[in-house]
C-alpha cells in the first residue's frame, strides 16, 4: 500500500536521527583509538543535534495525529516512530554516556577486549533494528531481538570478570560501568525491533517491561 | 454482556438487485455500534432492516432473521417493532406544523396516549434527555421547524426516546450539522448508551471510532469486519478495511 506522504516525511525524519546517531558512533569508534578531547566534544554537540531532532519528529507526529488523523496501518506508523525516535534518543545518549565516562575516569578505551566486542554487537542490533523498520521487516526485526541474550550474557560475564580481575578497581569499574551503558543501549535495539513487528503487523512484542534478575547469579550464562 | 439485537444471516433486496449478503451480527446491549463503509455499501438498507422499514419501500425483500432478544422482529407488529426500535434520520424532520412539544410527542399520540398532563410530562422528559429543555423551555408552543439544525436533531432524537425504545438508529445523524452541535449529538449518544443500545451510521470514521464501543465495515452489501473499535481502527483484520479507514478508497 502506498505510503501517505506525511508518513514519509515522518520516516525521512527517523533515517536522519539513525545517520545522526551512526556518525556518533564512528566518533566513538575514533575517540576510543586516539582519545582526543575534541572527538568527545563533536560526540556530544551531535548528541544535542539528535535530541533536537527528536523533538521535531515529535511535532510532525503530534501534527499528522491532528491534521490526519491516521487509523490502522498509518496510526500505527505514527505512534511507534514517536517511540522509535525516543529510542534513537536514548541511543545517541548511551553513545555520548560512554566517552563521558571514559573522560571522567580520564582513560581512553576499555581495559577488557570483551567489552570493545559487547559494543559492536550492541550497534549492531541497533543499526538492525533501525534497518528492519525503515524496511519493514518484522523478520529482521525478531532476529535482533533474538541477540539481546548475547548482549545480556556478555553484561553479566563482564560483571563477573571485574568481580574477580586482578586489574584495579578503576578499570572494574570502568568496564562495569560501560558494559551497563551497552546493555541498555541494545534494549533500544529490542524496542525498536518491537515497533517494527508492531507497526507492519498490529501484534505488540512485551519488550519494555523491566527484565528480571536471572535465578543463578553466581556463573554468568554463555 | 447480552446481545440485544441479532441478524443471522440477513439478505435484502430492491426488486432483483440484492443490497445486502448474508450478514450476521449480534450487537450487545447498552453498547454504541458505528456502521461504517463507502457509499452504497448497504448501510442504510441494513439499518432499515432492523426495524422493519426496508419492506415498505416498492420492491423491499428481506430474508434471514432479525432477532430482538432473541425474538424475530419479522413475527412481530411492524408498529411494536418500531417502537421498541426508534429510528433517527440523517436531516432532521420535525413536523413544520406542529409545536416543540407536540412534536415530541407525535409518536405516543399516535400510539394512543391522550392525557395532557402525561403528554407533557414525556416531553419534558424526553427533551431534557437531549439537553434541550432548557433551550426551549421559555416558548415551548413554537414551531419545531423555528429551531437551528442542531436543536432540530435533537428535537428528532427526543421525539425518538419518548417512545421509549429499547434500541435506537441513527442513519448519519450529524452529517448536516455544524460542528458545535456535531459535539452535543455525540455527546447525547454516548450518554444514551446507559439507557438503550445504539446504532449508528456515519461516514465520518473519525466520529466512528470517537462514539462507538464497537464499529463494523460493510462493503458491497457484506460485512468485512465487526470488532471493538480500539482494535478495528488500531490494527484492522481485513486488508479491505485497513484501505477504507486510512482513505485509500471510497
Amino acid at each position: 500500500m502506498e505510503q501517505a506522504e506525511y508518513l514519509k516525511e515522518i520516516n525521512d525524519g527517523i533515517s536522519d536521527m539513525y545517520r545522526m546517531t551512526s556518525e556518533m558512533y564512528g566518533d566513538l569508534l575514533s575517540f576510543l583509538k586516539e582519545q582526543k578531547p575534541e572527538l568527545a566534544q563533536a560526540l556530544c554537540k551531535k548528541g544535542r543535534a539528535v535530541v533536537a531532532r527528536e523533538e521535531e519528529i515529535i511535532d510532525s507526529c503530534v501534527e499528522a495525529l491532528i491534521r490526519h488523523q491516521p487509523f490502522a496501518g498509518d496510526l500505527r506508523a505514527v505512534t511507534s516512530a514517536m517511540r522509535v525516535s525516543y529510542d534513537l534518543a536514548r541511543v545517541s545518549r548511551y553513545l555520548t554516556n560512554i566517552v563521558q565516562v571514559l573522560t571522567d575516569v580520564d582513560s581512553g578505551t576499555a581495559c577488557f577486549p570483551e567489552v570493545m566486542q559487547l559494543l559492536e554487537l550492541g550497534w549492531e542490533m541497533i543499526r538492525d533494528s533501525v534497518d528492519s523498520y525503515l524496511s519493514r521487516d518484522p523478520l529482521k526485526a525478531e532476529s535482533v531481538m533474538a541477540r539481546d541474550n548475547l548482549v545480556d550474557s556478555g553484561y553479566r560475564q563482564t560483571l563477573f570478570r571485574c568481580k574477580e580481575a586482578n586489574e584495579g578497581a578503576g578499570c572494574a569499574l570502568l568496564n562495569g560501568l560501560m558494559a551497563r551503558i551497552i546493555e541498555r543501549m541494545a534494549d533500544h535495539g529490542c524496542y525498536i525491533s518491537a515497533e517494527t513487528i508492531y507497526m507492519v503487523t498490529g501484534n505488540r512484542v512485551g519488550v519494555r517491561a523491566p527484565k528480571c534478575p536471572p535465578s543463578k547469579t553466581s556463573e554468568p550464562t554463555q | 454482556m447480552t446481545t440485544k439485537l441479532e441478524t443471522k444471516a440477513l439478505s435484502a433486496w430492491f426488486g432483483r438487485k440484492q443490497v445486502l449478503k448474508g450478514i450476521s451480527i449480534a450487537f450487545e446491549e447498552r453498547e454504541v455500534t458505528a456502521l461504517v463503509g463507502p457509499s452504497g455499501c448497504g448501510k442504510s438498507t441494513f439499518i432499515r432492516c432492523l426495524n422493519r422499514m426496508h419492506e415498505l419501500n416498492p420492491g423491499g425483500r428481506v430474508d434471514g432473521k432479525v432477532l430482538l432478544d432473541g425474538a424475530d422482529i419479522y413475527g412481530m407488529d411492524p408498529m411494536e417493532v418500531r417502537r421498541k426500535i426508534g429510528m433517527v434520520f440523517q436531516k432532521p424532520n420535525p413536523f413544520p406544523n406542529m409545536s416543540i412539544s407536540d412534536n415530541v410527542v407525535a409518536g405516543i399520540k399516535l400510539s394512543g396516549e391522550k392525557k395532557k398532563a402525561d403528554l407533557e410530562g414525556i416531553a419534558e422528559r424526553a427533551l431534557k434527555s437531549v439537553g434541550l429543555y432548557e433551550e426551549v423551555k421559555d416558548d415551548l408552543r413554537r414551531s419545531g421547524a423555528s429551531l437551528s439544525g442542531g436543536q432540530q436533531q435533537r428535537l428528532c432524537i427526543a421525539r425518538a426516546l419518548a417512545m421509549e425504545p429499547e434500541v435506537i438508529l441513527m442513519d448519519e445523524p450529524t452529517s448536516a450539522l455544524d460542528p458545535a452541535s456535531t459535539s452535543k449529538i455525540e455527546e447525547l449518544i454516548r450518554k444514551l448508551k446507559s439507557e438503550i443500545t445504539v446504532i449508528i451510521i456515519t461516514h465520518n470514521v473519525s466520529q466512528a471510532a470517537r462514539i462507538s464501543d464497537k464499529t463494523a465495515f460493510l462493503y458491497l452489501g457484506e460485512l468485512i469486519e465487526y470488532g471493538n473499535t480500539k482494535e478495528f481502527f488500531e490494527s484492522p483484520k481485513s486488508p479491505i478495511t485497513e484501505r477504507y479507514i486510512t482513505g485509500r478508497f471510497g
